[in-house]
This record gives C-alpha cells, structure tokens and sequence, in this order.
C-alpha cells in the first residue's frame, strides 16, 4: 500500500545550494539529503549544517528516530508493538513513543468527540477485505465493524495498553508520520541542525532553504496529480495533508481511507485538507477532524483548535484560513 | 557495498536511499520534479542468497530490481568459477548475464544450453542463451540471482501477501507411519487431479488444433500425482528405507524434494524433456511468483500400485533459497502443446493447472511471534537463568577464593563439578561452546559491514561472550579456557580419569613447552587471514578446533573428524589439555585479548621463584616463570598455586615460618634455619 503524495516541498529542493546565502559571518552551510522508505512511502530528509561530520551524525539519529518509530507502528510488520496489541488486546510494557503518541490520539479524540479515532481499523479491514473480491461492503458489514470503533475502550498505562472490546484493532496510519515529522524535528536540532526540512510523509521545517528562504511547500491538487493548487510558505508549524485520493475502495472516491467513525463510511464533502500546527502528530490527526467535520464547520474549529487549515472540495474549490498565507499556485 | 560505493555504482540522477532496515537492500531513487520516486532496489545477491558456486564461493552479483520485479540492472561484483577464470575468461559470463536486463520475476526463465533459443522474450515463458561448457556455473548464477530477487521481491514489492516471507512453515518430521499408497492418497498426502479429454479439448477449441491427429475417440483421461517427499511420511514410504536415505543425502539443507505422476496420454515428460534439467512442460508457481523446478534423477524404484508402474514419475528439487512455503498451495501448471501446420508448424500451448495443498496438520507453523531471535531467547530463558546463576557463582568463587583453596579436597570437588556442569549443561545440552569461528565471523561482518544480529540467534554463545569479556579484563583468559570450556573440560576429566587408572602424565621440557605454546598463534593467525581473504579456506582451518565433533554434534561425524577430536581428548591424558595449550586458536585469540587484564590477582611471594620454585613445578599448564611471575596468557586459573600459596603446609615460604614460628617458641639453637638462608 503506497501513500500518494499531496504536499510536495515545491520550491528550492531540486537545485540545492551548495554554499549557504544565509550563513551570513559564520562558516559556508553544507547540506545533505536522505531518502529511504517507511510508512509506505517515500520519506526523505534534507539539513545544513557547516560540520560535516555533526551533518552526518544528526542525520543517521534522525533515519534511526524515523525506523524505530515505523518498528513500533507499523501494521505491516506482524512484530511491531502496535500488530502485536492488536493481535493480543494487551501490549505490556509499550515503547516510550507509541505511549507518547496514543495520549496525543486520545486527548484528540477527546476534545473532537471522537471524530477523530484510532479504533478505526475494523473499518478498514472490511473494506480492504470486500475490495479484494471487487465489491463493497454491505451495511451489515459496515454496521458489525463500526460497533467495534470505540476510542474510549482503549486504556493506557505506562504499564500496559488494553483494548478492552474483542475484535478491536488501532491503526495510527492517521496519525505516525505526523509524529513522526515532529520528533525527527526535535531530534535535528537536538544535534545543532538549524536548517531542515523534513518529509516522514508529513513535513516538518528548521529555519530557511539553501537559498535562505523560508520553506515553501506546494499542496497537489487532489484532482490533477501532478498540478499544484496552492502554495504556502512554512512559518516553523508542521503540515499534514489528508486527501480523498491516497487509497480508494470506489472509483469515484466516494469511498476512501478516511472513516467518519460514527457513521462508518467515508466523510462526503472534502476532497483534501491541510493543517499547520505547532505539534505534528496534532496537526495529522486535526486533517481527519475537518474532514469529518465538512467545509462549513471548518473555519470555527480552526479557530477553535488555534491552526490553520486549507481544504479542498470534492468539487475542486479551495480556501484556506488567512494565517497559512497560501497563495493559488 | 556501503551507500557511497552504491552511489558511485548507480550515478546521478539517481539517488541512493537509506539502506533497509530488515534486508540488506538499498532503496533506488529518483527526483522528478517535485516528488522523489521509488525507481527500485538494489542489493547483493550473496547477502540474500549465497549459494556456493562451482568453486564452494558463492558469486556476487549486483542487482536492481524495480518495483514491479522486473530486473533494471544486473552485474557480475564476483565469481570464482573456474570456467570463467581460466576456461573461457570472463566474456561469455557478462553477455550472459546482460540477458536479464528487461525480464521479470514473473517469468519463468529458461536457459537453453544447445542454442535451441525460441526467442520468445515476453509473456509469461522467456528463455536466455546458456554458456557452453559453463552449464552448471550458470545455473547456479540464475539460481543466486532468482533466490535473492524473489527474497527482495515477497520483502519488498508485496508479494508475500502480507506473511513474514522470512518465517516459513516447516513440514512435521515426527510423523511418520507406515501408509500404503491408497492411504497416503486418502489421508492427502498424495493428491490427484484428473485431466480429462474434455477438458483438454475445450481449451484448444478454436485455436485450430481442435482434435489432434492420432488421438482416438475414448482416448481416456489424463491422471496428474503430486507428492511431497521430503515428509518422512511420504519419502519413507514411498521410496522405503534405502531409498529415502538417498533422497536425503542428495537434498542440502532446505531444499524441498517433489514427486509428480503423470499417467496418461498427456505427460510432462515427452521428447524434450532431460535428465537433471528443468522440465519444460511442467511448472511450479506459489502466489504470483515462478519457482524452479529442477528434475533430481532420482532412480530409486517407488512402491507404488501395478497400475501406476509404467507412468512417468519423476522427483523434483526446488533449491531451499526459492522459499517455497509448504504452507501454501503448490501451483503446478502443466503445458500441453500442438502443432498446428506441417511445414513451419505453429506451437500451440495450453497450460492446466494442478494445484497441491499439503494437510495443514503436518505443518509446523512458524512462531507467530515478533523476530525470530526474540523467540529464541524467550525459548531458552530457563537455560539462561541456570547459566546465569552458575556464572554469577563462578564468579563469586574466582573474587575470593580463600576459602575455596583452604581445603585440597573442597576445590578438587568444586573443580571436578564446575567442569561437569560444563561439558554435560554447558556444552552438550546447552550448546554454549565459544568457538573461534565467532571471532572469524565477527571479523568477516565488520570487514564487510554487515549487523551483528546473527550473534543473537545463539542466546547462550552471547550470554557466555557478555561473560568472558569483563573476566578478560579481570582476570585474562583463563576463567574461560579453564571453567567455561566444553572441551577443555572434556580433556580435564579425561585425563583426572587416566591417573586414576595409572597413567602417568608427562611433562614436555621448558623449551619445547614455549616453542609449541606459540603454534596456536600461528593457527589463530591464519584462521583469521584465510577469513578476511579466502573465506572458504577459512572453513577449513576451523576445523582443527574438534569443538564441533565433540560438543555440538557430540562425535556423531564421519570418522576422520570423530578421529582428530577423539585423539585429542586421548593426547590429555598424556600430555595435560596439550590441544588447549598448543593448538587452540580461540585460546591464542583470548590470550591475546586476556592483555588488556587489570588485575594481578594470583598473589605472590619475594620468595617466589628466588628461592621457591614449588608452584612451577606443580603448575601443570607450566604457566609460572622460573623466576615466580605467573603468565597469564597461559593460566587456566585451576588455583592449585593459590591453594600451594594460602596453604601453611604445601607452600615453602610458610612451611619454614611456621617452623621458625616454632623454633622461636621453643628456646633451642638454631638447627633449622630459613630456606632462602641454606641456598
């Protein structure tokens, strides 16, 4: 299951400056790139730093950060901590991460009244299962998987997780790269790193581009793939990006890997949001928020929420709120 | 390769990844405008699938894969073949190999030997050019080359379905019963899938060769056999007794043997089929991807019915490297093929499908369990609580030994005991026999930068290494060459056992003894050398360390083995654990480890040696100095020169303080004086 992309570090990436513009009185930036693969994805990292060998030593921590948080959360390896919950209901002794990130789920679902929602697996596993034999769920179905969602039945303790329905299963997919953006970020300037973007398929930004310019990130049209809608310039928040378009279970889109998970069925209005907020993991999972919420209640829960959002319609129209600064691309 | 040599390899624009966290993969990027994209992946065969070549070394070959299992790139990185090193040189090897650029794990990749090449490139079939005169070298390259991109591809590209592809169910072993063929076909050990006239000529309709000329009207029904053999179950009684042993002695390790019957007029085996090769109208695949079969010649005669006597039944081998799963279905296909046309006839192919699904019941599925070496450890957490605590005991005894040396007869029971647990827990139930092979392997994956997670399938090796370590520091190399050793122990209580019985040990002359201590180094040196240059002559040498007849495989070997280990257990009980201290090359590798030790801790006298000399000469390592200083390097700590110096009545320094001790409480001249005072 590859994730599609619907941020892309627009500007200034193909060409990197060698030197660096704005290292005005200290010593010449050297920059350097990552890429590798986790979370289904393509994630890649870029930072400057004028000490080589520091450059070198802050990446390899932030590679690491990014494959111990994947070995925790991944659904696809059948070892990591969060399959083993759910295979087991109970998971002793949770990794330090996965604890952090499922208090951040929580208190989301929490002050969303469950829009948002870990629990949402079952969901996804009756759609993914009717969509190997070319079909749709039926209402039974959906209804059976939908009983099992329930964000507050998952318990949390240093010492234990418990999923405390049979048949329940978590999925962080909404939530892990967003998290994981922001811990890369803190581990980046933990070792000195002051430039930085970072792409753990949610972005995440230290200081300016090679050209010493502020970050610029393009949003893609959810439509059009490799069009742009809009550009925005990063203010030191990071971003996510949910979309209709990443994997769907109807041509049409009508049925996608986002679940209202009080209706069970994918939300009808949005095509695509956008949030930028100070917390990753926070910023990912407001995308599902909105989206559930739908175009109109948008704008209040951003304010409510204190981010910025832009959010795209089925039928292609887009806003977003005036803090992001998006400009149509 | 590390990334940089990657990156030198695969030039911009494309862009080495970060090297996989659970393969030994490189991911293969590339920029395209915006966006980076997955262009594939590259990676070595021999860190996937090194499968030795003609030579015993395995060929490297550098591959990148795509995505969609189609290979982008492939290139010789080594080969040892003789073929291509002498014979016919290098050439003929790279235009053999520039053949798989554009084909696809999804094909069945034929080499044709005889030029006999159908051309055919696309679709599911695709033969390649063999290499004259280098047949087996270039089978043995496409099976390298298939294992390791197959590895990659259930890994990486999704077509594992979701399964862990590197934990695979295993056949049960243990279940073995006499069956009689009807038996082995009711219980489904053996499957039968029919291929009726019918069938077959309702899937050549309209292809123009609807009824084949020569076939009459009631020709019957094709019957299609499909056993597993490598099932004792199966093999024993299909092939009996002598049969199965030789099925078994031509398998290696993880190969899977498969029986197939075709009785009928539609057969896999016709005019082109041939010995020992890959048949051509019979086919294996397991989900999406192709698995070569490989016929085995196998002519042990099969105990099956009268009427299945005359059909064709052939044994084939799908090498272990494939990951063929038992515990998913076996897909075969068999082709049927006509002709259409006299002159340049047309070939025309249809392929049935003949599905075998071995009994779930006689499967051992993997542990469902997080990695696997997680699971070992988990299985062997009683064995290491036992180990712990004899360690942690041992090494109370060793901080302070004074009460243990103050008995003679205490520290030889104690001796005697600890080299018990040794040899019977330590080294035969547990398996823990360090080896020098741990510290070739350790050199060999730091040279190529390779993990050290093998380490960790070996719980009790890492328990024992995490042990010996710090005591290297405190001690030298002794607490494990003298305590910890299976074999040294088996040597120990060997030659305990012969003085028993009367044997008189004998004591090699100082020089000799010195000049033969140095032959391990040598040994050591050149285990070491042969493991960082020739790797297969490394493999060799090892073998003069008899830990793996004696302890893990416990003398059931073949005789010249069970004889070198054998001797050397006799040679103890003449000359005192001679191996451990002239040929050892772990002992050379530990002594010279033992260097970094902090503590003298075996106390001494100014009396030792100048004048004393009781303790060299009960030394039985003959590891003090004339001049009283112990070698370390040599010291097996036995104790027996702690318990000499503690003691009052064996050391002679003490004796004669005792005695003037005595003479100063009797008032009497001095008629018994200092030793150190009468030399």
């Amino acid at each position: 299951m590859k994730r599609q992309r619907f941020l892309r570090a627009a500007i200034g990436l193909g060409a990197l400056a060698v030197g660096g513009g704005l290292a005005a009185g200290g010593p010449a930036l050297r920059w350097q790139r990552r890429e590798l693969l986790g979370f289904g994805s393509t994630l890649s990292l870029k930072a400057a730093h004028a000490d080589a060998h520091t450059l070198d030593r802050a990446l390899d921590a932030a590679v690491a950060t990014l494959r111990r948080i994947e070995a925790q959360m991944s659904l696809f390896d059948p070892g990591s901590a969060l399959s083993r919950l759910n295979r087991d209901g109970v998971l002793p002794a949770p990794p330090t991460e996965l604890l952090e990130l499922l208090h951040i789920a929580q208190s989301v679902s929490r002050a969303s009244d469950g829009a948002f929602d870990i629990s949402v697996q079952p969901l996804w596993q009756v759609f993914a299962a009717a969509q190997r034999s070319a079909r749709l769920p039926d209402a039974q179905e959906v209804a059976d998987a939908r009983a099992r969602v329930d964000w507050r039945r998952i318990e949390l303790s240093p010492a234990g997780l418990r999923l405390r329905r049979p048949g329940m299963a978590v999925t962080l997919n909404g939530i892990a790269q967003g998290y994981a953006a922001d811990r890369v970020r803190r581990v980046l300037a933990g070792h000195g790193i002051r430039h930085a973007l970072i792409d753990a398929g949610e972005f995440a930004m230290l200081g300016r581009n090679g050209e010493g310019r502020a970050w610029t990130l393009g949003i893609a049209d959810p439509r059009t793939e490799a069009a742009l809608l809009a550009h925005l310039a990063a203010d030191g928040r990071c971003i996510a990006t949910s979309a209709d378009h990443a994997t769907n279970f109807s041509a049409d889109r009508r049925h996608h890997h986002i679940f209202d998970p009080h209706t069970g069925y994918s939300p009808p209005a949005l095509a695509s949001v956008t949030v930028a907020a100070d917390s990753g993991a926070v910023a990912d999972a407001l995308t599902k928020v909105m989206f559930v919420a739908g175009p109109q209640r948008v704008p209040a829960l951003a304010r409510r929420w204190g981010v910025d959002v832009l959010w795209v319609c089925k039928s292609g129209a887009w806003q977003a709120t005036p803090g992001l600064g998006a400009v149509a691309a | 390769m590390t990334r940089e040599r990657m990156q030198t390899t695969f030039a911009a624009p494309l862009i080495v990844g970060e090297k996989d966290a659970q393969l030994p993969v490189w991911p293969l990027f590339k920029q395209d405008a915006t966006a980076t994209a997955l262009v594939g992946y590259a990676f070595e065969s021999i860190d996937l699938a090194p499968i030795p070549g003609f030579s015993g070394t395995p060929m490297n070959l550098l591959v990148l894969l795509d995505a969609k299992g189609v290979f982008v790139e492939v290139r010789v990185l080594s080969q040892h073949e003789p073929v291509f090193l002498d014979g016919l040189g290098e050439a003929p090897l790279l235009r053999f190999v520039e053949q798989y650029r554009g084909l696809s794990l999804q094909q069945n990749i034929r080499i044709e030997a005889d030029g006999r090449r159908s051309g055919e490139r696309a679709g599911s079939d695709v033969t390649i050019d063999g290499v004259a005169k280098a047949t087996a070298s270039v089978r043995i390259l496409n099976q390298s080359l298939l294992a390791a991109a197959l590895r990659v591809a259930r890994a990486k590209l999704g077509y594992a379905a979701g399964r862990d592809p590197d934990r695979r169910a295993r056949v049960r072993t243990d279940s073995y019963r006499p069956m009689d063929w009807q038996a082995l076909l009711q219980a489904g050990f053996v499957q039968r899938m029919s291929l009726g006239r019918d069938a077959v000529e309702m899937a050549f309709a309209g292809s123009g060769v609807e009824a084949a000329a020569g076939d009459t009207p009631g020709d019957t029904s094709t019957e299609v056999y499909v056993a597993y053999l490598n099932a004792p179950v199966v093999g024993r009684n299909l092939l009996g007794e002598a049969g199965w042993l030789h099925l078994l002695g031509r398998l290696d390790d993880g190969d899977h043997a498969l029986l197939v019957i075709a009785d009928g007029a539609h057969s896999f085996v016709g005019e082109t089929f041939v010995r020992g090769a890959v048949p051509e109208r019979l086919r294996l695949h397991q989900g999406e991807l192709p698995l070569e079969l490989r016929d085995l010649d196998l002519d042990d005669p099969l105990r099956l019915p009268p009427s299945l006597q005359r059909a064709d039944a052939k044994v084939f081998r799908v090498i272990g490297p494939a990951g063929l799963d038992p515990a998913l279905p076996l897909d075969f296909s068999l082709r049927i093929t006509r002709l259409n046309g006299i002159v340049y006839p047309q070939r025309i192919h249809r392929d049935f499908p003949v599905r075998y699904v071995w009994p779930a019941a006689e499967l051992v599925l993997p542990a469902g369990d997080s990695k696997a070496w997680h699971a070992v450890w988990r299985a062997r957490a009683a064995e290491l609580g036992v180990l712990g605590a004899a360690l942690a005991g041992l090494a109370l005894m060793l901080a302070r030994p004074r009460r243990l040396v103050a008995d003679a007869a205490r520290l030889n029971r104690f001796r005697t005991g600890v080299q018990l647990f040794t040899l019977l827990f330590i080294g035969w139930f547990a398996q823990g026999q360090l080896s020098v092979v741990n510290l070739s392997a350790l050199l060999q994956a730091l040279l190529a930068g390779r993990d050290l997670d093998f380490f960790l399938h070996d719980p009790i090796s890492v328990a024992l290494w995490a042990f010996v370590v710090p005591t290297l520091v405190l001690w030298g190399r002794g607490t494990f060459c003298g305590w910890l050793c299976p074999f040294g122990a088996l040597q120990d209580l060997t030659s305990q056992l012969a003085r028993r019985l009367g044997v008189q040990r004998r004591r090699l002359h100082r020089g000799v003894d010195a000049r033969l201590k140095k032959l391990k180094y040598l040994l050591l040196a050149a285990i070491l050398a042969a493991a960082a240059l020739a790797p297969p002559w490394a493999d060799r040498l090892v073998e003069a360390e008899p830990f793996k007849t004696a302890i893990t495989l416990g003398f059931v070997r073949s005789w010249p083995f069970v004889l070198w280990a054998g001797g050397l257990v006799l040679a103890s009980a003449f000359v005192y654990k001679a191996f451990c201290r002239y040929l050892c090359p772990l002992g050379a590798g530990l002594a010279l480890l033992g260097r970094v030790r902090r503590l003298d801790w075996i106390a001494r006298r100014a009396q030792c040696g100048t004048p004393c000399q009781t303790c060299r000469h009960r030394c039985e390592y003959q590891a003090i100095r004339p001049d009283g200083s112990i070698v370390y390097e040599e010291c097996f700590q036995c104790l027996d020169c702690v318990a000499i110096h503690a003691s009052d009545r064996l050391c002679a320094p003490l004796i004669a303080q005792r005695r003037q001790r005595t003479i100063a409480i009797r008032p009497l001249p001095a008629a018994a004086r200092h030793p150190s005072a009468t030399r």
